[in-house]
C-alpha cells in the first residue's frame, strides 16, 4: 500500500464543483469555493484518477498530487471549457 | 424605458456587500467556523459525518460594522445560538451527468434583556427578558450534462419562520428647565421590546448557458409579517419580491470565486398596509466572496 494525496484548488474564475474519483470510487464530491484535499491510502498496483470539476465559463483550478515515489508533489492548472473540465491520470 | 424611469431606478439603487468566511481545522471531522455575513460576527463549529455537517455556532450583531467588530456586554441587544444539519446526496459519477442535492435545516434561539424607561425617567428602569427564534429550511438542487459548453440548473427554496423580539426606538424626552431655565431633551427607550413574526418562502433559479462568464437567477419572495407580539405571521401584510439577478464571474488570478450580481426588483403589496408605496421598484447590486453559483440565498 501507497498513501496518496489529491487536492483540488480554484485558482481564477467561478468554480462550482469538485470531484475525484481513484479507480472509480468517488474521494472528493466538493464546492469549488476553497481547496479540498484527499489522502489516503491505496494499493501498489496501477491508480487512476480522474478529476471533474464544473463551473463558469473559463475558470481555472490546480490539480494537486502527491505519490511518494511515483509523483512527488505534482500540480497542474487546467482551465474549464464552456463551464467544465475533465481529465484522467494514469499513476 | 422613459427617462423619469430610468432616474427612479438609480435612486433607488441598493448595494449589498458579504464578507469572507474562514474554517481552520481543528480535528479531521471537526472544523472550526468563523464568518462575518451582512453584519453579523458567527462563530462555532462544524462537524461532517458522511454526507451530513452539523454545525452549532453563535452569531453576533456587529456593534460597529465599519471596523468589524462585535462587542458582548450588558447592551448587547440580540445574540442568537444557531444550529444547522446540511444533508448532500450527490449522484456524479466518472461519466455522465452532475446531479446534486442538498438539503438544509436551520434552528435559531436567542435570549435577550431589555431595558426601558416608561416613565422617562432614567432611575426608573424597567427590563424584560424574552427569547427569539426562527427556523429555516434551504433545498438545492443542480443539474448538469456534465460537459463543455452544457447548460447548468439550479432550482432552490428557501423557507424562513422568525419571532425575534427587538428594543423599541429612542425618543427625546424633554427634562424639566435646569437653575439657568435652559430645556434640554435626553435620548432613551420608553417603550418595551416588540416581536415581529415574518415568514418568508422563496424560489429561485439558477441557470448558466453553457458560456460565457455570467449566470441568471430569477427569484421570488412572499414575506409576510404578522401582527406586532403575536406568533401568527399571515394576519398583517404580505408583500411579494420579485428579483431578476445577473451574476458576472469575473476571472481574476489568485481571486476565485467572486460573484458581482446585478438585479432590477418590483416589490407588491399583496394584502396589509405599510408604510410603502403599494408597487415598489428599483435595483440592487450584491458582491460576494468565496461564494460558487450554486449559493444563492
Amino acid at each position: 500500500m501507497r498513501t496518496i494525496t489529491v487536492s483540488l484548488e480554484p485558482v481564477a474564475g467561478g468554480i462550482t464543483l469538485f470531484y475525484a474519483f481513484v479507480n472509480g470510487e468517488k474521494v472528493i464530491q466538493e464546492e469549488g469555493n476553497k481547496k479540498r484535499v484527499w489522502k489516503d491510502k491505496i494499493p501498489n498496483s496501477q491508480a487512476i484518477i480522474k478529476v471533474r470539476v464544473v463551473g463558469v465559463g473559463r475558470a481555472k483550478y490546480k490539480l494537486g498530487i502527491d505519490l511518494p515515489g511515483t509523483a512527488n508533489d505534482q500540480s497542474l492548472t487546467f482551465s474549464l471549457e464552456g463551464g467544465y473540465h475533465e481529465t484522467e491520470i494514469l499513476l | 424605458m422613459r427617462l423619469k424611469y430610468c432616474c427612479s431606478l438609480f435612486f433607488l439603487l441598493g448595494a449589498s456587500v458579504f464578507a469572507q468566511n474562514a474554517k481552520p481545522e481543528i480535528l479531521p471531522y471537526l472544523n472550526g467556523v468563523i464568518s462575518i455575513k451582512e453584519g453579523m460576527f458567527e462563530a462555532g463549529a462544524e462537524i461532517k459525518i458522511n454526507s451530513l455537517i452539523i454545525r452549532p455556532y453563535f452569531r453576533l450583531p456587529m456593534t460597529d460594522k465599519k471596523n468589524s467588530i462585535s462587542e458582548i456586554d450588558r447592551f448587547t441587544e440580540t445574540w442568537a445560538s444557531v444550529i444547522a444539519v446540511e444533508y448532500t446526496k450527490d449522484n456524479t459519477r466518472p461519466n455522465g451527468p452532475v446531479r446534486r442535492f442538498r438539503g438544509t435545516f436551520q434552528g435559531e434561539w436567542g435570549y435577550s434583556d431589555f431595558k426601558y424607561y416608561p416613565t422617562g425617567d432614567k432611575t426608573e428602569e424597567s427590563s424584560e427578558a424574552r427569547n427569539s427564534f426562527g427556523c429555516e429550511i434551504k433545498l438545492v438542487w443542480f443539474s448538469s450534462q456534465g460537459k463543455e459548453s452544457a447548460r447548468q440548473f439550479s432550482p432552490q427554496i428557501r423557507i424562513r419562520y422568525s419571532n425575534e423580539w427587538k428594543s423599541s426606538d429612542e425618543v427625546g424626552v424633554v427634562g424639566p428647565p435646569n437653575n439657568n431655565g435652559v430645556v434640554y431633551t435626553t435620548n432613551m427607550v420608553i417603550d418595551e421590546p416588540k416581536a415581529l413574526p415574518i415568514f418568508s418562502p422563496a424560489f429561485s433559479f439558477q441557470y448558466y448557458p453553457g458560456r460565457g462568464n455570467f449566470s441568471y437567477a430569477p427569484a421570488v419572495y412572499f414575506d409576510l409579517k404578522g401582527k406586532l407580539n403575536s406568533y401568527n405571521p399571515f394576519n398583517n401584510l404580505g408583500r411579494i419580491r420579485i428579483e431578476l439577478w445577473t451574476f458576472f464571474y469575473p476571472i481574476i488570478e489568485g481571486n476565485p470565486n467572486i460573484k458581482i450580481g446585478a438585479a432590477p426588483f418590483l416589490s407588491m403589496r399583496a394584502f396589509g398596509k405599510d408604510g410603502l408605496r403599494p408597487v415598489e421598484y428599483g435595483a440592487q447590486l450584491g458582491f460576494r466572496l468565496g461564494t460558487t453559483f450554486l449559493q444563492f440565498f
